[in-house]
């Protein structure tokens, strides 16, 4: 008997849902097209950086470390500058993001500490002025600069010091052999199109089932639902059942075709525990619509409000920013943050091909928190029915 | 246009909007929470990277190597090893990067370089470059410091931060944070408002009643005009007295430029309920057009020039690319109108164009 309500309701859930189209070319299209169109914007690598330099020496050496710079990729030359003055200008204006300030003098004082046979007493300094508004853009773009300076310097007089005599091995004190895993690339699309996927199946999903009750209620169905013999439980179940159902649907998808489109190594994936993962992550998908939708009295109300949560718990999950550089309380605080672990057994399952037995510590918090989010979408609805 | 008529709509709205607690809830602890995130919790720099160490041969050497790698604010020692699969053991103990030393570290010193293998986790490429820079950095100076070599590095650089020398990222996020939230408000709240009373036909009433069309618009948005601007007053106080965000430049220019901007989002807004009869349309809508180009495109979180052409295109028509830049402009560099004049300019287009579009619609089904 039990069971046979709940069907009932459940077939009258998907009913409505095909008799929608326009929420489910919604629920399927917008994670699906919106990825695969910004996907590409999803970068915080710094390319394009507009670059000014003010020769002040108008050496052989500063006219070869200028031409480093400007012919080195990261950087869109916008051309010479006279002076300090002129390049603040063009910064202030936003023509420019970096300077960068040969001082006079340069080449006479470095050649003539390697004649010496000795450090300079002070070592010549180029300068780097950066339009710091954007602080990570700012600290990347001056770290390339920087760091060709730096390398343009050990490659012309090393050679010299060496011939000098002096000891040119704090230059290079070991033999660096790089290898990057994973992500050979450092492709940021492999990145961030998971994380995007989460957000916008997170979106649909959970404003979707809150829609779907905050409607009945609106139009008065719901209290015609309550006074028949159904238990809000099932009413809960069979609302919340096709969404999670559906849910899992789009993330699949969404996750195969935009993440073929952008080369995503899906294969490495462990396809079990990836489904393992969809399937309780969309638990607390689904749960947080049903919550949403006890709080609240209006669709409106209900959008605000889980666009709210979905800001708060993306932030805070280490989606675009390092999760360890987050001070400990906080951590401790996104322990409870279901996006911050599916978005970790993701990016583990799919990108570094981990074994789900490794991630068993986020499946456990995955359940924990999709558990405890229903049941309190349960108590909530239940003091709200009667 | 009667201003009486004009009056009793724009209350009426107003009752509306201060009747909803959830909405006006969320308008206000949005951006009291996010400028908290942005301030305390959410920094772009390393802090405590986990990294693993495969030491074939511990000595002390390597063990005081493992304490400065541990001590240093960047790094975590995640696991000392001693040996095995790299991909294995970042994956194991959630590291981002591996250091395997050589067998013979603690042996060698004077001559030819020790080799040293770095391997990084690629998959978070942000902190995977940050790192390449890091690791060799710390070793270099650790180096340099157990050789007792001179550092005779010739060429130097020193690096300025202009308008925000102390690299705080809620300078730059408070400014991003006024045009999503601005947008938010203008576009979303108005064409849910709209057609709601669509949905709920009292829009009928409305034109049956001896209200102009142009009544109807004015005295519908603006309350959320009054609404935004009082958002943004607030977000500017909180910036200031929370983070020490001060406008640098004219706060008369910012006053009016951001009038300027809401009168763009509110002409979205009304626009997209011309179009659409549904509330929720309306909301997914609203959504897809201005939220997601708001953060995704205009620069508030993804630096703007390394966008691909086609998407470097399509951020120009976002008004929210050409508010941050007159926003940021204004607080962190005191620019000033004749730095400014294109993003006024579009902006003023923009609106002109919207807003009289959007009017003649709405006229026409009035």
């Amino acid at each position: 008997m039990w069971m046979r309500r709940f069907l009932a309701l459940f077939r009258k859930e998907f009913l409505q849902l095909r008799r929608d189209p326009g929420s489910l070319r919604l629920l399927f299209m917008l994670p699906v097209m919106q990825t695969m169109i910004l996907g590409y914007a999803m970068t915080r690598d710094v390319k394009h950086i507009a670059l000014s330099i003010v020769d002040l020496d108008r050496s052989a050496q500063s006219a070869a470390l200028s031409h480093r710079l400007q012919t080195n990729g990261r950087f869109d030359f916008k051309g010479n500058q006279p002076s300090l003055e002129a390049v603040r200008e063009e910064l202030l204006a936003g023509r420019t993001l970096v300077a960068v300030a040969i001082p006079e003098g340069f080449a006479a004082s470095t050649e003539g500490a390697i004649r010496e046979q000795e450090a300079p007493e002070r070592s010549t300094n180029v300068m780097i002025v950066v339009d710091g508004q954007d602080a990570a853009t700012a600290g990347t773009a001056a770290a390339y600069a920087s760091a060709i300076v730096s390398q343009w310097g050990t490659e012309t007089f090393q050679k010299e010091m060496v011939g000098q005599g002096l000891d040119a091995r704090s230059l290079q004190p070991f033999d660096a052999r790089e290898r990057m895993l994973f992500n050979p690339e450092l492709e940021y699309s492999w990145y961030m199109v998971p994380g995007m996927i989460i957000l916008l199946v997170t979106m649909a999903g959970a404003l979707l089932t809150a829609f779907s009750i905050v409607r009945e209620r609106e139009t008065g169905t719901l209290e015609q639902l309550l006074v028949t013999p159904v238990q809000p439980l099932q009413i809960l179940l069979g609302k919340t059942l096709p969404y999670w159902i559906l849910s899992q649907l789009v993330f699949v998808i969404a996750l195969s075709l935009p993440g073929r489109f952008y080369g995503v190594p899906l294969g490495n994936a462990n396809v079990p525990g990836l489904a393992l993962g969809v399937a309780l992550y969309c638990l607390t998908v689904v749960s947080l619509g049903a919550l949403v939708s006890t709080l609240v009295s209006s669709q409106q109300q209900a959008l605000f409000l889980i666009w709210f949560a979905l800001i708060f718990f993306i932030l805070t999950s280490g989606f675009m920013l390092p999760f360890e550089s987050m001070p400990g309380w906080m951590q401790t605080l996104t322990e409870g943050n279901a996006v911050r672990h599916f978005l970790y057994l993701v990016r583990a399952l799919v990108l570094r091909g981990a074994s789900p037995l490794a991630l068993v510590p986020e499946y456990l918090k995955l359940a924990a928190i999709g558990i405890g989010f229903f049941t309190a979408s349960v108590v909530l609805f239940r003091r709200k029915a009667p | 246009m009667n201003l009486l008529h004009l009056k009793s709509v724009a209350r009426k709205e107003f009752r509306h909007v201060l009747r909803d607690k959830q909405t006006l809830f969320v308008i206000l602890s949005l951006p009291l929470i996010m400028m908290f995130l942005f301030g305390y919790a959410l920094k772009s720099e390393i802090e405590d990277a986990r990294v693993v160490v495969i030491d074939p041969h511990p000595s002390d050497e390597t063990r005081s190597l493992c304490r400065a790698l541990d001590e240093n604010r960047q790094f975590q020692l995640a696991a000392v090893e001693t040996g095995g699969d790299p991909a294995k053991l970042l994956v194991q103990h959630r590291a981002r990067a591996l250091i395997e030393l050589p067998v013979d570290y603690a042996r060698r010193r004077d001559e030819a370089p020790l080799p040293i293998g770095f391997v990084y986790d690629g998959s978070d490429p942000a902190t995977a470059t940050t790192l390449r820079a890091a690791l060799p950095a710390f070793f270099r100076t650790h180096f340099v410091g157990r050789n007792k070599l001179e550092a005779t590095e010739l060429v130097t650089t020193g690096t300025r931060f202009l308008y925000n020398p102390d690299q705080k990222s809620a300078l730059f996020f408070v400014p991003g944070l006024m045009a999503t939230i601005l947008a938010m408000i203008g576009t979303l709240l108005t064409s849910v408002t709209v057609t709601r009373e669509k949905e709920l036909g009292t829009m009928t009433n409305l034109r049956l009643s001896s209200l102009s069309a142009s009544e109807v618009i004015v005295g519908k948005l603006a309350p959320y005009f009054a609404i935004a601007s009082a958002v943004g007053v607030f977000i500017l106080l909180i910036g200031r007295l929370a983070f020490g965000v001060i406008p640098q430049g004219s706060v008369g220019l910012l006053a009016w430029t951001t009038a300027l901007y809401l009168l763009v989002s509110l002409g979205i807004g009304l626009l997209i309920s011309t179009i659409v009869q549904k509330q929720q349309h309306a909301m997914l809508l609203g959504l897809g057009i201005t939220m997601m180009p708001t953060i995704m495109l205009s620069g508030f979180v993804f630096p703007r020039m390394s966008l691909p052409a086609p998407l470097y295109v399509l951020s120009c028509v976002v008004p929210a690319t050409w508010y941050l830049q007159i926003v940021r402009g204004i607080v962190l560099k005191a620019a000033t109108l004749k730095e400014l004049w294109l993003p006024v300019l579009v902006l003023g287009g923009q609106a002109l164009l919207l807003l009289g579009l959007a009017s003649r619609r709405f006229g026409k089904e009035h």
